[in-house]
C-alpha cells in the first residue's frame, strides 16, 4: 500500500509541476492577429 | 459400433460439463438481458459453452488414433495472446486512448484516492494467504480488487494461470456489479451529514488545462514509473502510450482506431480466449467459489479503504473544505461506473449536490492506481515468493 501512495504522491507533484510550468494560454483571436499585422505594415510605410 | 462411438460428446458429458455450460448460459443472459459488462461476459459465456462440450475441437484434444495432441484454436489464441500478455496490453493502449486526465489536473489531490481504494487488493492477499494460497496465487486473487480486467489478466496469467478463469469471471462480474456492491458499504461507513457534504470548494470545474501539460504527463509518468519499478513498465507504459496518442493532437485517426477498432477486436479475442481456461476440471472446484467470495471481499474493502481515507483526511480539513467520503469510493478503476453511482447517491441525499466532477477525478485516479498496484505486485511478489 505504501508503494502505491508513494507513486501517487509523486504523480500528484508531477501534475502540480506540469500545471505550473505550462499554464493554459488562450489562443489569440484572429481579429487581434490581423490588427497587429496591419499596424506593423503601417509602421513599415511611415 | 456402440453409442459411445456414434455420439462421443454425449457419452463423454459429465455433470461438471453441464454445470459449466449452464454457467456459460448464465453469463450470456447477464450480458444481454441485464447489460452486465457484455463486452466480456458474452464472449466468456459463449466460450465456456465451446470448451465444455466433450472432445470440442476449440481446445487441444488428444487424437485417440495417433495419441498426439491436436491443438485447438482457443489454445493457440491463449498461447499467442494471453500467456504473452499481448491481448491485455493492447487493451491498455485502447484504454489509455480513452482516458482524459484533465479532471485530475483540476483536482490533483483526489489522485490519492486512487491509492486508498486499492486497499482491498492487499487485504484480500492477506486473507487468501491465511486460507492456504501461496503468495503468487494470493496476489492473483487479490488483484481482482484492482477492478481492472487487463491488470487482473496480466498478473494472474503470470503468477497463477491455473486460476485465470475464475479470476477473470470474478473481476469482470464484480466490475459490472459496482452499482450493487458499493452503495450498501458506503451507507454503512458514512453518516447522512457526511453524505451531504458539498465539494464546490475543491478543484476548479471550469479550469482549462494546457495541451503541453497533457502531452508531457504520460511521457513523464512512464519515465518515472519505469525508473522506480521497471517491472511495471509494460502495464503503465502501454496505458500512457495510448494516452499520448490521444493527447498529441497529430494522430487523431490512430487515437480513434485505438478507442474503437483496436478495443473491439482485442476484446472479442480476449473474452473468448479466457474461456479456454474455463474447462470443468479447472472451474468446478471449491477453489472457484472461494475465489469468487474473495473477489467480493476485495471490492468491499476497496470501497472501505477509499471512504475511510476520505474521513481521515477530513479530520485535518476545515468546514467548507471537507471531502464527501463517498468520493473516496470512486478511487477504484471501474470508470465511469463508480463516479456515476456516487453522483447518483449524492443526488438522492441532496438533489443540488453535484459530486460528478470530483467523483470523476477520483475515478480517473483509480485507473492509474490500479495499474500502479499491478506493477508493484509484479515487481515485489517474485522477491518474496
Amino acid at each position: 500500500m505504501a508503494g502505491i501512495f508513494l507513486f501517487m504522491a509523486i504523480f500528484y507533484l508531477l501534475i502540480i509541476w506540469l500545471d505550473k510550468l505550462f499554464p493554459f494560454e488562450e489562443a489569440k483571436p484572429v481579429e487581434q492577429i490581423v490588427a497587429v499585422s496591419s499596424d506593423e505594415d503601417d509602421e513599415e510605410y511611415e | 459400433m456402440g453409442f459411445e462411438d456414434l455420439m462421443p460428446a454425449i457419452a463423454g458429458m459429465t455433470w461438471q460439463d453441464l454445470v459449466m455450460i449452464s454457467i456459460g448460459l448464465i453469463l450470456i443472459y447477464l450480458a444481454i438481458a441485464k447489460n452486465y459488462e457484455p463486452t466480456l461476459l458474452l464472449p466468456m459465456g459463449f466460450g465456456a459453452i465451446l470448451v465444455n462440450i466433450p472432445l470440442s475441437s476449440a481446445i487441444t484434444q488428444i487424437d485417440p488414433a495417433t495419441g498426439e495432441a491436436v491443438e485447438g484454436v482457443l489454445n493457440v489464441f491463449f498461447n499467442a495472446g494471453i500467456a504473452t500478455e499481448i491481448f491485455p496490453l493492447l487493451i491498455f493502449i485502447a484504454i489509455g486512448a480513452m482516458i482524459d486526465f484533465s479532471p485530475l489536473f483540476r483536482s490533483p489531490s483526489l489522485l490519492l484516492f486512487g491509492a486508498a481504494a486499492q486497499f482491498g487488493i492487499f487485504m484480500t492477499m492477506v486473507l487468501a494467504s491465511f486460507l492456504g494460497y501461496d503468495l503468487r496465487e494470493a496476489a492473483s486473487i487479490g488483484i481482482i480488487g484492482a477492478a481492472d480486467g487487463p491488470t487482473s489478466i496480466v498478473v494472474a496469467s503470470r503468477f497463477a494461470p491455473n486460476l485465470l478463469g475464475p479470476i477473470s469471471v470474478a473481476a469482470y462480474s464484480y466490475m459490472a456489479l459496482v452499482p450493487i456492491i458499493q452503495p450498501p458499504v458506503i451507507r454503512l461507513l458514512t453518516s447522512r451529514k457526511e453524505r451531504l457534504i458539498r465539494m464546490s470548494g475543491i478543484g476548479h470545474a471550469n479550469k482549462k488545462i494546457s495541451k503541453k501539460a497533457l502531452i508531457l504527463f504520460p511521457i513523464v509518468v512512464t519515465i518515472v514509473a519505469g525508473i522506480i519499478a521497471p517491472s511495471s513498465l509494460a502495464l503503465i507504459g502501454f496505458l500512457m502510450f495510448g494516452n499520448l496518442i490521444r493527447e498529441c493532437g497529430v494522430l487523431n485517426k490512430l487515437s480513434l482506431s485505438a478507442q474503437n477498432e483496436l478495443a473491439s477486436l482485442v476484446t472479442i479475442l480476449l473474452g473468448i480466449t479466457i474461456a479456454s481456461t474455463m474447462t470443468s476440471e479447472r472451474f468446478v472446484r471449491v477453489d472457484t467459489l472461494v475465489i469468487i467470495g474473495l473477489g467480493l471481499f476485495a471490492f468491499v474493502f476497496d470501497t472501505f479503504g477509499g471512504v475511510i481515507f476520505a474521513k481521515f483526511l477530513n479530520l485535518f480539513r476545515k468546514e467548507g473544505n471537507k471531502i464527501n467520503p463517498m468520493v473516496g469510493a470512486c478511487g477504484i478503476s471501474a470508470f465511469p461506473m463508480s463516479a456515476r453511482v456516487i453522483h447518483q447517491m449524492g443526488q438522492k441525499e441532496d438533489p443540488y449536490n453535484y459530486l460528478l466532477m470530483p467523483a470523476i477525478s477520483a475515478n480517473v485516479g483509480g485507473q492509474i492506481g490500479s495499474v500502479v498496484a499491478g506493477g508493484i505486485i509484479l515487481t515485489l511478489v517474485p522477491l518474496f515468493a
